[in-house]
């Protein structure tokens, strides 16, 4: 026989929480040395982090919703969904409290937020399976 | 090119320049104009200069991309509707065979994608694309032939590409929104509150936590669609603005420039459609969602 018949098999659905969870480990590392180091800027460090955390757990919530999908574009919108939606948390949560507490340094939540999104963005390639 | 002909001080000079929209715009009294005199009385005007753009604050509106923008679509409009006027059975033959294609392109990509039942959609899809597509090819065309033709003429500020303006991008994807939520509501009513509010965990204790993740998902629709377009095609204009200083660096560079610009232009026929193709296909894709009532 030439041909035969063959089953399509469901891909597996990729493990990327563990990404998340080294966002939080690494937040919680980073927020224990700068409150060692440099107490004052300890509030910003656990606040952009957890922040960061929450943004990133709801990319991959919604990235992976649709994953296995019998419409392909349902799995893309949902991705861009999630990357879009990631960046709105970080913004919503960070603008009204720059706004509002004037004596918390930006700056250094900022930079949280680069070094966590950099980091996992590194990552990814290792941590998802 | 421009450094040639000595109109701009420097590069930093010539590349916010061709990123500055021509601005219509409220100053109030007392704003400082482009000759340094002062404004007696709140005045809306057409801005002369960048100092007077930058106080006009919220209420501004980018004259070109407007006009831009709206010729475009007549041009659109009136070229479909010419074709489709003098439509012939038969086997099609130039203009005809290319609006054909294209009809039927968006159509079989409506068929596939959309799973409601709505005459609209396809009219919009092919609205969408051919409309982001000619805006988009707009990039295509020599940075400075417009623009400088213009500065001539007397007009000091004009920026072609109306899918480089991010009031063009995101009013674009509003549009859209505001129909999602239309078909959401006519589809499924009260239905969508509750799509909202208790999905993806059906019980009302968690009913806070669905509607943050719902909601975020919803903001995430216009500005994904927005956004994407606007920073694509943003960035690719400024490619074509940087490699353009180069023509003004001698000969050398020149011919260099012109090789740079010619591999991007290739490379940015392929972006023009597929960015057009890509907001169509969302477009399609949010409006499914706002038909699908489970």
């Amino acid at each position: 026989m030439v041909f035969q018949q063959a089953r399509p098999k469901p891909v597996p659905r990729p493990s990327a929480w563990r990404l998340v969870t080294c966002q939080a480990v690494t937040a919680l590392i980073l927020g224990l040395a700068v409150a060692v180091v440099i107490p004052d800027v300890w509030f910003e460090v656990m606040l952009a982090g957890a922040l960061c955390v929450v943004a990133q757990s709801y990319f991959t919530w919604r990235s992976l919703r649709h994953f296995g999908s019998r419409y392909t574009a349902l799995f893309v919108v949902a991705t861009s969904q999630g990357l879009f939606g990631k960046w709105i948390i970080l913004a919503a949560g960070l603008i009204p409290v720059w706004v509002t507490q004037p004596d918390l340094n930006a700056t250094t939540m900022l930079l949280v937020v680069v070094v966590l999104n950099t980091l996992s963005a590194m990552l990814a390639p290792i941590l998802v399976k | 090119m421009a450094s040639e002909a000595g109109s701009y001080a420097n590069a930093g000079e010539y590349i916010s320049h061709h990123l500055t929209n021509l601005t219509y715009g409220k100053l109030e009294a007392g704003a400082t104009m482009c000759d340094g005199s002062t404004l007696e009385t709140t005045q809306w005007v057409l801005g002369a200069c960048s100092a007077e753009f930058n106080q006009m604050g919220f209420w501004a509106f980018h004259v070109d991309s407007m006009i831009w923008s709206v010729l475009l679509g007549a041009i659109f409009l009136f070229t479909f509707w010419r074709v489709g006027m003098k439509a012939t059975q038969g086997v099609p033959k130039g203009m005809q065979n290319f609006v054909e294609t294209i009809v039927e392109f968006i159509d079989s990509q409506v068929r596939d994608t959309f799973h409601g039942k709505n005459p609209w959609i396809a009219p919009i899809a092919l609205t969408v694309f051919v409309w982001v597509f000619l805006s988009n090819l707009m990039d295509i065309i020599p940075v400075d032939l417009i623009p400088y033709t213009l500065e001539l003429l007397g007009v000091k500020y004009q920026k072609i590409v109306p899918s480089t303006d991010p009031n063009i991008t995101l009013g674009t994807a509003v549009f859209v929104f505001f129909l999602m939520i239309y078909y959401s509501f006519k589809v499924k009513g009260f239905g969508f509150i509750k799509e909202l509010s208790f999905t993806p965990f059906n019980h009302w204790i968690f009913v806070p936590f669905n509607l943050f993740l719902e909601l975020v998902g919803l903001i995430a629709k216009p500005f994904s669609l927005g956004l994407r377009l606007f920073g694509n095609l943003y960035a690719a204009e400024m490619i074509f603005i940087l490699i353009a200083l180069m023509f003004g660096a001698g000969i050398f560079f020149a011919v260099f420039g012109g090789v740079l610009q010619m591999a991007w232009a290739i490379f940015h026929i392929m972006v023009i459609p597929l960015q057009a193709f890509i907001f169509m296909v969302l477009t399609i894709v949010y409006l499914s969602q706002a038909h699908e009532d489970h």
